[in-house]
């Protein structure tokens, strides 16, 4: 399989979500998995860096810049748009590819973090359920 | 002279002026001026519509599409990049193109004379938006 293929303008918080704003330390487009820095701001995440990095913490609801605030979603139901190609049932992971989404079996590589993003819905929505494990592939 | 040529990814707008997040009725870039529409929701400002239009509340601190929630910030010191180029000492005004800073001198009769910044370096503006609610005779 691969990655879901996010257009950053068509991600849609679906109604009224809590978000979080912290600073941008890298360029980040909506519909990006995000984690904390130790400076305290958003970056991508990935699950073949440190455990740091695949620490998900939500998905970005809007496009930032580096320096920038963005808004991320901790939980709850978005919208990926119809370019995403999620499948409704299918439950992603952090991707290799920075800030990206991928289905569980994907995750074949040892050494990468398994860390739970959220689960496909009907009609390109998303449930965000973020889970990092800290736990690696064998 | 001309809008400044803002480019989105180069603004910063000062964190202790953010205000709360509101949906986009329009696509929305960082360093946009917008004004809060009736419905509760952002969009671009202009000199020459009406009055609500020409009444902007902030300046987008970062990229949001027609829907997506967009933070916008309202005074102080604003980095509007190298590439936007303000000239120190210049005052800047909304101007008619949506969204868009001009300098005041390019208003002309009839718009609606709208503070936003005065420039502080070759990047960088104070930012203090006024919204006068009157037109240029």
């Amino acid at each position: 399989m691969a990655n879901l293929t996010i257009t950053a303008s068509q991600v849609q918080a679906v109604g009224t979500l809590p978000q979080i704003r912290r600073v941008a330390s890298v360029s980040i487009p909506a519909g990006s998995a995000v984690y904390i820095t130790t400076s305290d701001q958003w970056a991508l995440a990935q699950c073949d860096g440190t455990e740091d990095e695949a620490g998900i913490q939500g998905i970005a609801v809007a496009s930032s810049a580096t320096g920038q605030p963005a808004l991320v979603v901790p939980a709850g139901v978005i919208n990926l748009g119809a370019a995403s190609g999620v499948v409704s049932g299918a439950v992603y992971v952090v991707s290799d590819t920075a800030g990206l989404l991928m289905p569980t079996a994907d995750l074949t590589t040892t050494g990468w973090y398994s860390s739970i993003a959220g689960i496909g819905g009907p009609l390109n929505t998303f449930h965000v359920l973020p889970f990092a494990s800290g736990e690696q592939v064998p | 002279m001309a809008d400044l040529n803002v480019v989105s990814s180069e603004v910063i707008v000062p964190e202790d002026s953010l205000q709360r997040a509101r949906p986009s009725a329009a696509t929305i870039v960082a360093g946009d001026l917008v004004y809060l529409m009736a419905i509760g929701e952002y969009g671009l400002a202009q000199c020459d519509g009406t009055a609500e239009e020409a009444a902007p509340e902030g300046i987008a601190a970062h990229d949001a599409a027609v829907g997506q929630q967009l933070l916008i910030g309202d005074a102080g010191i604003i980095t509007l990049g190298a590439t936007a180029s303000p000239s120190v000492g210049e005052l800047y005004v909304l101007s008619t193109t949506p969204g868009k800073l001009m300098p005041e001198g390019d208003l002309i009769s009839g718009n609606i004379v709208v503070f936003v910044a005065i420039g502080l370096t070759s990047d960088r503006a104070l930012m203090r938006i006024v919204p006068s609610g009157e037109a240029l005779p």
